[in-house]
């Protein structure tokens, strides 16, 4: 064999060294399923295995059964229910098996590992499922049935806001189980259109937590944003205000005023060219911003 | 009064026109005004002059053979154009707009410049702070609290629509036409902006910063710096993001269990073995986000902006993996996945979905947005893609198939 032939070969057989056979859907869902491996081993075939092609649909099955046995360690379902919600993303092909997975996925909701519930409840509330929004509204009602934590059940309901999770929202604002469930509560209700005279008087409130009064801008821009602009403005010229909210207040005025407005707006100008001189390091930075766009 | 001539970008006077990429952009030059010209014909050299840090280009006369940084043409006095080619030099992108510039010059005297971008998508993690913000601000104006454009894209890829989209072979070229869409809306309100793409096989952590894309708190809502412009995002009527990477995924460390560059382009030398890259990495890569996220739903995934980084991540591979494989062609068969018994949209010949305003039976009940967003350079894909116009995006099989964007990562030749 000449050396040149050697080295080809070595190379070869190098390049093969490095790069390990792919393993098979089927050997990779065989060890999944099987009680004999270990549940490290069946985590790694699971976190291996890609269940995206129709003619996969029996691993899929495999990976359901997995799913929704309350036998099977906790972690080894979590892997499965993270492998078939990567395959949920091919929605064509994963039609098929979908009704079956978020069936077993509401089986799952109440299943007495806290990790799995919540993940379960988090696919459905996404995809808006009546059972997952009734069961988590029934936590809220009643902190007996509670699947999920308070702050992680408003955050799924914010999923599909509506009136009776808006009701629910507006009781907990009020009388906060925790300062969590407290600005889930607000974030949730940051799309209720009644609630802008509560995140008016959050926002001008300078003895709330800066979380809330930023969570405030957004939802009162968002819900009233002519009463906004307006308490924006406002904000800009208090000199005894906060960095943040200013910073804040200012971005906004920047970026969703009308431009000819603010153009004209000779105080507010003055206002910000002084604050791009001389302001917080996050004040002056968006106060340049506002200059280089607005200045004459 | 001196000699003045006209440089035309992309065949353009248009300034919105003078954007280049790797692909050779074609161009032509004439003379405005002879004063001064004797003969019938005048010797130009082109070549370009960049910033500090700006962009490099480089020339050739015709549409074949080796490109160099000038070249010289012999122009008729007479006002007739002649033409030339340009492209960006692989490895030195623009990151201004106009940081490069084409002259002309007649022996010494400079005749004529127009200021070019070689405008290509770039790494996220490694853009410039200039570079961010203005992608940021863009994003942030097209969102424009949940009532601007951004809303036609988040519902095109809501619940009802996914099956357009995903599942079947048309879900690169798909997915294609809806990046370069909203980032020709973005080139509409500031034409500096590229799309950057979120490398997830890598470590990224300055794209989970408050000053990008936000960090995420323990209930999973994303932080941004204050005066940050994503700060007022809005989505289907709910302000914010909600974001949570799964205990495993560390921000500052490539998130586990996404396959990386080399094993996707090893998937197979045909797009049938390709596609299913649409379970690891792209899949994989949206669930490294936990229960409470949009990212880790195909249904609510558009509504955090790092979904347009991580697509435009996936479109990057598939670009990789043509370039590799040479499968730019749509008559290549190996370059697609053709079978007549795919669904309507994922089949070679079909028109896209939402881009054809097609509603029917097979297709959504709305098709949002209109038509595909123009280019002031480009005319492909034109305003109703078929999928197999996505595939020849840097005009490799026919020029005039060039859709005007570039990878920084992908060479031309």
């Amino acid at each position: 064999m000449s050396k040149k032939g050697k080295s080809a070969k070595s190379s070869k057989s190098a390049r093969k060294a490095k790069a390990p056979a792919r393993r098979t859907a089927r050997s990779l869902m065989a060890v999944a399923a099987s009680a004999k491996s270990g549940v490290k081993e069946r985590v790694a075939s699971l976190n291996e295995v890609t269940l995206a092609a129709s003619d996969q649909d029996a691993n899929v099955t495999r990976a359901l059964d997995i799913l929704g046995n309350d036998n099977e360690p906790a972690e080894v379902r979590m892997a499965a229910l993270e492998a078939l919600q990567t395959a949920s993303f091919s929605v064509v092909a994963f039609a098929p098996v979908r009704g079956e997975y978020l069936a077993t996925l509401r089986k799952v909701a109440t299943d007495p590992n806290a990790e799995l519930r919540e993940s379960a409840l988090g696919v459905l509330a996404r995809n808006k499922d009546g059972f997952a929004q009734q069961k988590l509204l029934e936590g809220l009602q009643d902190p007996g049935k509670a699947l999920v934590p308070t702050e992680t059940a408003l955050s799924l309901l914010s999923f599909d806001p509506h009136a009776d999770a808006y009701n629910v929202a507006r009781r907990i604002a009020s009388a906060p189980p925790s300062d969590d469930a407290r600005q889930e509560a607000l974030r949730l209700l940051s799309a209720d259109a009644t609630s802008a005279p509560l995140f008016e008087k959050l926002l001008l409130d300078k003895s709330e937590k800066r979380e809330v009064r930023q969570l405030s801008a957004a939802a009162l821009h968002s819900i009233a944003p002519k009463k906004f602009q307006k308490r924006a403005r406002e904000l800009v010229f208090d000199p005894s205000e906060y960095p943040d909210i200013q910073a804040t207040s200012l971005a906004a005025i920047t970026n969703f005023s009308d431009p000819e407005a603010l153009a004209n707006d000779e105080p507010l100008l003055k206002r910000v060219d002084s604050l791009s001189e001389k302001s917080p390091a996050k004040v002056k930075q968006v106060a340049r911003r506002f200059m280089t766009k607005f200045k004459r | 009064m001196t000699v003045d001539v006209e440089i035309q970008i992309n065949d353009s006077t248009n300034p919105r026109a003078r954007f280049l990429t790797w692909a050779p952009s074609p161009c032509r030059i004439r003379v405005r005004n002879p004063a001064g010209i004797t003969t019938p014909f005048v010797s130009l050299k082109i070549s370009g002059r960049s910033t500090a840090s700006g962009g490099a280009v480089q020339f050739r006369a015709g549409a074949t053979g080796a490109f160099s940084d000038s070249i010289t043409l012999t122009v008729s006095a007479s006002g007739n154009t002649a033409p030339f080619f340009s492209a960006g030099k692989f490895g030195r992108p623009s990151s201004s707009n106009g940081d490069v510039t084409i002259e002309a010059r007649s022996g010494t005297t400079l005749v004529g410049s127009v200021p070019v971008m070689v405008r290509i998508r770039k790494n996220a993690n490694t853009l410039s702070a200039p570079e961010r913000d203005r992608f940021l601000e863009a994003l942030a104006k097209l969102n424009n609290q949940g009532t601007g454009r951004f809303s036609d894209f988040r519902d095109m890829h809501n619940a009802s629509a996914l099956g357009q989209a995903h599942g079947a072979p048309g879900f690169l070229p798909w997915h294609r036409a809806y990046l370069l869409d909203l980032e020709r809306e973005l080139q509409a309100i500031d034409p500096s902006v590229a799309l950057p793409y979120w490398r997830f096989d890598k470590a990224a952590p300055n794209i989970f910063k408050p000053d990008f894309m936000g960090s995420s708190d323990n209930l999973g809502t994303v932080q941004f710096n204050p005066g940050h412009p994503l700060t007022f995002w809005k989505t289907d009527t709910v302000p914010g993001i909600k974001r949570r990477p799964i205990p495993a995924f560390n921000v500052n460390l490539a998130p586990p269990g996404v396959i990386d560059e080399a094993a996707t382009l090893a998937l197979g030398t045909q797009y049938k073995q390709f596609r299913g890259m649409e379970g690891n990495p792209h899949g994989r890569a949206h669930t490294r986000f936990d229960a409470i996220s949009f990212l880790s739903d195909a249904s609510t995934a558009p509504r955090d902006p790092l979904f347009f980084l991580l697509h435009c991540n996936v479109d990057r591979l598939w670009a990789q993996w043509q370039k590799a494989n040479s499968r730019f062609d749509q008559a290549v068969a190996a370059a697609y996945d053709e079978n007549p018994a795919f669904p309507v949209g994922h089949r070679l010949a079909d028109t896209l979905w939402p881009w054809n305003g097609v509603t029917s039976r097979v297709n959504p009940p709305s098709a949002p947005g209109g038509t595909l967003a123009p280019s002031p350079g480009v005319g492909a894909p034109g305003l109703q893609p078929r999928v197999r116009d996505m595939l020849d995006y840097r005009g490799v099989v026919s020029a005039a198939s060039r859709m005007g964007f570039d990878y920084d990562d992908v060479k031309f030749v």
